[in-house]
């Protein structure tokens, strides 16, 4: 587990936890959330978020006693993937991936870690290499199944690998090149 | 025998009238020549003053306010211009040039938070932070005159004097009577059930100010309209929409 997280400042005023009406302020607004929840998810190395856990440490705040509608996590998430920096899991909209760096950033972390283990030419599995302890360390290590699946995609997409997918679907393989 | 005015009398009186006038003409000029020595000489030993104690006006806060008033009292407005002579003997332009271009960043970056409406205190600490420590101290004296110099440019600066409040607004945007009125009940506490700063709410605010609901309500939306207030739906007591003032909140000031 990492060190303390500094919370901003807005995170202690109530009116922040209700999606604002007025559309500048709405935009600022949802601007310092997206902020937030990249620099909470990078502190903590977290890669899934569950909006439906109510008490999220991220979206709510006993302090002030206020938390976010699943609505208001929603839409965040929403903003939050028009740049890029989150996925969506599944339809229900209640799992989401938070990209706090980019999918061709993770693929590159993953080449190098694979290179670093003499990975190349072998098939690993993206299981594998989640559970993985070993490797130049960094962020990469420790990594959620999901950005393995995304960043093996972009390798594929330059060419630096190839993605087999098994029969049961969930030990898929990477090949690194 | 009645007497006839003649052309003696009437010579006689017209001299009579012109030498007084004369008289009180020399005696007027002569006072305002009085008035006009004193004051130069005023002003020299303003100057001399001023230049003695130059270090001590740049340096201390405190100083330099009781100099501008003294300057005040005497007619001279040392931020006149920038290339007169004070403003050259100070180099007061650049100090409150400076002064003025940090107040304007702080204004506008939080703006989309406080819909321009900074209490006096808060711009304070943004401003300090903005200068950091090496930069000479500045008193909240210092920062209204350098808001003046502001306020020729247009944009609508302008300072309000809410329930002993000092808010500066960096919006064209006026406050109305009403609207004043919601930000000092806020300010004191007074306009929501629970009694906390900053935060009122429609039945608090009808209550503490003697209005029907859709006057507060007419209040409450210019507000949040132009991004003074902001709405809170989570309060856990649940009973009514909070809204909340940004800048009379103690958990938005003095960051």
């Amino acid at each position: 587990m990492a060190g303390a997280f500094a919370f901003p400042d807005f995170f202690e005023y109530p009116p922040y936890f209700t999606i604002q009406p007025t559309p500048e302020t709405q935009r600022k607004q949802i601007e310092l959330w997206k902020s937030l929840i990249l620099r909470y998810c990078q502190h903590h190395k977290t890669h899934v978020l569950n909006l439906e856990e109510v008490d999220h440490p991220l979206f709510s705040n006993p302090r002030c006693d206020r938390k976010l509608s699943l609505d208001a996590r929603r839409t965040l998430v929403d903003e939050l993937a028009k740049g890029g920096g989150a996925e969506w899991l599944g339809s229900g909209r209640t799992r989401c991936v938070v990209l706090w760096r980019s999918v061709a950033s993770w693929g590159e972390a993953m080449h190098a870690w694979a290179c670093e283990l003499g990975h190349q030419g072998t098939v690993v599995t993206v299981g594998e290499i989640a559970d993985s302890r070993e490797g130049p360390g960094g962020d990469f290590v420790g990594v959620d199944a999901e950005i393995v699946v995304r960043a093996a995609r972009y390798l594929e997409a330059t060419g630096k690998a190839a993605v087999l997918v098994g029969e049961g679907g969930d030990d898929t393989g990477v090949k690194f090149l | 025998m009645r007497r006839r005015p003649g052309i003696a009398g009437i010579h006689q009186r017209r001299d009579t009238t012109a030498a007084i006038r004369t008289v009180g003409e020399e005696a007027s000029e002569r006072s305002l020549e009085t008035m006009r020595r004193q004051l130069a000489t005023f002003r020299q030993s303003l100057e001399e003053f001023a230049l003695r104690h130059k270090a001590d006006i740049r340096r201390d806060p405190a100083f330099r306010a009781q100099f501008h008033k003294m300057c005040a009292n005497c007619g001279v407005d040392p931020l006149a211009s920038n290339k007169g002579f004070w403003a050259e003997l100070l180099g007061f332009g650049d100090f409150y040039y400076e002064l003025g271009v940090q107040i304007a960043e702080a204004c506008l970056s939080s703006r989309a938070e406080n819909g321009g409406l900074l209490e006096l205190h808060d711009l304070m600490a943004m401003v300090l932070k903005r200068r950091g420590t090496v930069a000479a101290p500045v008193s909240e004296d210092d920062v209204l005159r350098a808001i003046d110099r502001l306020k020729v440019l247009g944009g609508g600066w302008s300072v309000h004097s809410i329930g002993g409040r000092r808010i500066i607004s960096s919006v064209p945007d006026e406050l109305n009577a009403d609207t004043s009125e919601v930000i000092r009940l806020a300010a004191g506490g007074n306009g929501a059930g629970g009694g906390e700063r900053g935060c009122v709410t429609v039945t608090g605010l009808g209550k503490e100010a003697g209005w029907q609901k859709g006057r507060v309500e007419q209040a409450l939306r210019e507000l949040v309209k132009r991004g003074v207030a902001l709405v809170d739906d989570g309060d856990p007591r649940g009973i009514e929409r909070l809204f909340w003032i940004p800048c009379v909140s103690p958990q938005m000031t003095s960051r």
